[in-house]
């Protein structure tokens, strides 16, 4: 955190390439995000580079009194992300993982259409619990952080994370009732 | 398979990410890129920013544009 303010100052203070230090350290979880929030696999390397590229111009803005500089970020992202979620809405399947476990074919192929259900249930939520929902699984935020990227109370975000959770537990029910 | 297990391999699933090695080169470059062209329109610009009648044609163009943009925006609004 100290060292994270002293990164911004020297970065302030025209020492761009120090940004370099922070680009590193939250490209991973920035992209998972915007991953997850989009549904598009492809194109999340651009949109985290434009992430990037508005917190450095907007850096003079940010204030360390306020917030933490991750959660200030993950503000610039979840918006860029629910903008670019709402312009496009992929016909997203996923692909599912080449190995789950040591399971026989039939269990495996099972597993990997539920696992394809589940993120068609991500993407089918409302944006607005998509995103409580990744920032509080993926991201594991806690509920107070997500508030201040949210701009709402906290016991808004509970509830939209818990509709969340109940509406991927109803798609996991539907499937097994539709496979069976 | 439960679905606590099934939820969990989910995640774990969801969670892998693999970020490109020329990821922090490709941001850093678009960010010295950007702050290029600042610098060749300030340098452009600034000179005549001093005198007051360039100004004055300079907000009278960015009004300008600002105006055409919002008619462009209402006409695809209303008439899309």
């Amino acid at each position: 955190m100290t060292d994270e303010l002293d990164v911004i100052r020297r970065v302030l203070g025209g020492d761009i390439e120090s940004f370099r230090l922070l680009v590193e350290r939250y490209a991973g979880p920035v992209l998972r995000m915007i991953r997850n929030v989009t549904g598009d696999r492809h194109a999340g390397e651009d949109l985290a580079q434009d992430v990037f590229l508005a917190a450095f111009a907007q850096l003079r803005t940010f204030d360390p009194a306020q917030s933490r500089f991750s959660t200030w970020l993950f503000t610039i992202a979840r918006n860029k992300s629910v903008n670019a979620a709402k312009r496009k809405r992929p016909a997203y399947l996923a692909q599912a993982p080449e190995r789950i476990d040591a399971r026989s074919p039939d269990e495996l192929a099972a597993g990997s259409e539920l696992l394809v259900a589940l993120d068609q249930a991500l993407l089918a939520l409302p944006i607005r619990q998509r995103t409580a929902l990744v920032l509080a699984e993926f991201e594991k935020l806690p509920y107070e952080t997500i508030a201040q990227i949210e701009g709402v109370r906290i016991g808004t975000i509970k509830s939209r994370v818990n509709r969340a959770r109940n509406k991927l537990k109803e798609a996991l029910n539907r499937f097994e009732v539709d496979v069976s | 398979m439960n679905h606590q297990e099934i939820f969990k391999t989910w995640k774990r699933h969801r969670e892998q990410i693999k970020v490109s090695h020329d990821f922090s080169a490709s941001v850093m470059a678009r960010i010295r890129e950007s702050r290029a062209t600042h610098r060749a329109w300030i340098s452009l610009l600034g000179p005549w920013a001093v005198r007051p009648w360039a100004r004055a044609a300079m907000i009278a163009m960015g009004v300008s544009i600002g105006l055409a943009r919002i008619v462009m925006t209402l006409q695809l609004v209303l008439f899309a």
